[in-house]
């Protein structure tokens, strides 16, 4: 049984209204809130090939005017990784109230890992052109061509499209979501960390980031890199990125005015975390990771006055999950 | 010393074909499998089927390792561990030593000069269950290729106790405490004492030769432990499948009458995708039984089976505590189970999944598997 009462019909309309969209793709709001009243209440059903095209196109006009640091104002609720868990994005909004009610921030990673990341994508693309200036949605590592064929993105594109067109459409669209966020000048928002190549908020802004993630250098570091309890820089364990520790957080803080850097990309089992003596904080919005990890979610609502509150929730009731059997391979010795 | 080869000498291909009666290719190759229907080849396609076999000519090990020879430690009894190694450590085995038995027969001219150094980082690896350490020569090979010449690694695989050329009293002895004492025996006699002067080393494993490798890792005792890399293997998943691994088992053919059917088996079977791995490995994972005139697994898995859950038990702790830079690869990012996922959601080690492969995924795509390495042993500095 579930009860899914994002109710569109009775969002009300604070948005911009239509004719602000001054691109080139026709996409009107009508339109829109059928796509997400399709997702959403019509059984989480995915929008057909040729609208997702129209989808990605639109969003791309709106990503490509935004910065690589995208300015956000408070009251905003900066959440992290979503990877495909799209009952519980619907959860979060429960929690966390509708968008355009609630403005808000998400720190990447949408897809990969949870069955059904084409619909939390699409729900949060579409959201993105519905209310522009009430939700920032930045890129994380998994927003990735090469992270998403191994991880689950590519796989369950072809098994709900019957072709790899979608995935297309949408690794192409995320070459150009912005890379961080800054909230009233104040906090750093980004999904992985710091980079040894960037010391002020100036370089990034001076970044190319419209390309695929890249191996290494600072546009790789900045979706990669996690805090450390060890000082200064270390290799990542991870293979990609960079671990930094306290003296690096406090110095890159003090060196552009930051109280915060806040950032997603680690599990933490109670869905948020401080670390490096309140300079960073890790936040983490799946529940259940991967439908097995048992941990908590976690959101931070920001308001006015810039005060934090973090709400943490446990998976939605969901449907359908049982009938996914994971593979195991027959020979194991 | 030398010692009769393990197996019946590998027939030409003038033989081969002589042997294979027409009615012959029509028989399943497994003679003790109830999988008749699987074989049946068409009339028409029968001269396909016997051009087939021809390509599946056994592989010498020599051109995939600079040198290969037996080790005996003193703890052991025995003939000793077949080893293959490609690298300095070459050099050691050559050293004549009483307490070192090596028949090594170089093949220089594969990897050249190799840097002289004893203190040259090691690669230890080690197989799966039933396999042998020429599973790894394709991934080797390709390791090898990636590198600058002079080789800045040396590689040593080993035919585990029970597997491949190994031969050692108490052979049926797979317990993992065995394996563990084994690997580090190893090593002790070939470097001296397990202190600070061993090279770097880095153990890596594939499924249970990845369950020892953790433990030899976890067992604290080589102090220039760099890295852990593992191959396919995850403790929760490895138990589940336990259950299934004695029908698993039985399917198999009990034997063959030819190297090169074995070889077909194998990959019919897609137990191992790459044609070129079959022909190296399959060979050592055999052996010539003169009485029934055919050939029979080398290892009796079936009879290990009370040890599998002391190969896997626990692995997922152990491998998250082992403080160096640790690597899993695996065919399938759907086979970690809830403290591996938590912990590489985390970024405490390195996940790499190999696409388009099965459980042998270093067969499978050695070229891919031996980048995923390299990078590896780069990032690490642990080669330059």
């Amino acid at each position: 049984m579930t009860t899914l009462d994002y109710n569109i019909a009775s969002t009300p309309f604070t948005g911009p209204p239509s004719t602000l969209h001054t691109g080139t793709v026709k996409l009107d709001n009508e339109e829109i809130e059928r796509y997400l009243s399709q997702l959403i209440t019509e059984s989480c059903k995915p929008l057909a090939e040729e609208d997702v095209k129209k989808l990605c196109d639109k969003a791309r006009e709106l990503f490509i005017e935004e910065s690589n640091v995208q300015p956000v104002s408070c009251p905003v609720t900066v959440c992290g990784d979503i990877h495909g868990q799209f009952h519980d994005l619907l959860e979060l909004f429960k929690i966390g109230g509708n968008c355009p009610e609630t403005n808000y921030l998400f720190l990447g990673d949408y897809v990969d890992r949870g069955y059904y990341s084409v619909e939390a994508v699409t729900a949060l693309v579409c959201l993105k052109i519905r209310y522009p200036h009430r939700i920032t949605i930045l890129r994380g590592n998994h927003e990735s061509r090469q992270i998403t064929q191994v991880y689950g993105f590519y796989d369950e594109c072809l098994r709900k499209y019957g072709n790899a067109n979608v995935w297309k459409y949408f690794t192409d669209l995320f070459d150009y979501m912005p890379l961080t966020a800054l909230i009233e000048g104040t906090i750093f928002c980004l999904h992985g960390g710091l980079s040894p190549s960037i010391d002020t908020l100036d370089q990034v802004r001076a970044l190319d980031r419209v390309q695929e993630v890249p191996h290494e250098g600072p546009m790789c570091d900045l979706l990669w890199s996690d805090p450390d309890d060890r000082c200064g820089w270390g290799i990542s364990p991870r293979g990609a990125g960079y671990t930094f520790g306290q003296d690096i957080s406090e110095q890159f803080n003090r060196t552009n005015n930051l109280t915060l850097i806040a950032r997603a990309h680690q599990l933490v089992m109670e869905g948020y975390n401080w670390c490096h003596a309140q300079n960073v904080v890790t936040i983490f919005s799946a529940p259940n990771y991967c439908y097995r990890c048992g941990n908590q979610a976690g959101i931070m609502e920001l308001d006015e006055s810039q005060q934090y509150t973090f709400l943490q929730f446990d998976p939605a009731p969901r449907r359908g999950e049982a009938q996914v059997t994971r593979r195991t391979p027959d020979y194991f010795l | 010393m030398s010692r009769p080869p393990p197996l019946k000498p590998i027939r030409s291909g003038g033989e081969t074909r002589a042997n294979f009666s027409e009615s012959g290719l029509l028989q399943p190759i497994e003679e003790d499998s109830q999988q008749t229907g699987t074989f049946h080849t068409e009339p028409s396609s029968r001269p396909d089927a016997s051009q087939r076999l021809k390509e599946l000519t056994p592989l010498s090990w020599s051109d995939f390792f600079q040198a290969r020879a037996l080790v005996l430690p003193d703890s052991c009894k025995g003939l000793g561990f077949r080893v293959y190694t490609v690298g300095s450590v070459t050099e050691l085995l050559s050293q004549s030593s009483s307490s070192l038995q090596t028949s090594t027969s170089f093949k220089s001219s594969l990897y050249p000069s190799s840097e002289s150094s004893t203190k040259q980082p090691l690669l230890l690896l080690f197989h799966g269950g039933g396999y042998s350490a020429l599973s790894f020569g394709l991934l080797v090979k390709n390791i090898m290729k990636k590198l600058p010449q002079p080789t800045p690694l040396s590689i040593l695989a080993f035919d585990a106790r029970g597997h491949g050329e190994t031969e050692l009293e108490n052979e049926q002895d797979l317990s993992a405490e065995r394996q563990v004492e084994d690997a580090l025996s190893l090593l002790k006699c070939i470097y001296g004492e397990l202190d600070s002067n061993l090279p770097p080393i880095v153990l890596a494993g594939h499924s249970m030769g990845g369950a020892v490798a953790v433990r030899v890792g976890a067992s604290g005792r080589i102090p220039t432990l760099r890295g852990l890399v593992v191959i396919d293997v995850v403790e929760g998943t490895a138990i589940s499948s336990l259950p299934h691994m004695q029908s698993v088992l039985l399917k198999r053919p009990k034997s063959f009458s030819s190297v090169e059917k074995a070889i077909l088996h194998a990959l019919e079977t897609k137990q191992t995708k790459s044609k070129e791995s079959c022909r190296l490995s399959l060979p050592s994972q055999l052996k010539w039984n003169d009485e029934k005139n055919c050939y029979n697994w080398r290892t009796n898995l079936e009879e290990s089976e009370c040890y599998w859950k002391g190969w896997f038990e626990n692995l997922s702790s152990l491998f998250l505590q082992v403080d160096v830079p640790k690597l899993l690869i695996l065919a399938g990012q759907d086979r970690l189970d809830k403290p591996l996922t938590i912990a590489q959601m985390q970024g405490r080690f390195q996940l790499s999944v190999v696409r388009d492969s099965g459980h042998n995924l270093h067969e499978d795509q050695p070229e891919a598997t031996a980048q995923i390495f390299v990078d590896f042993l780069r990032r690490h500095m642990i080669i330059n």
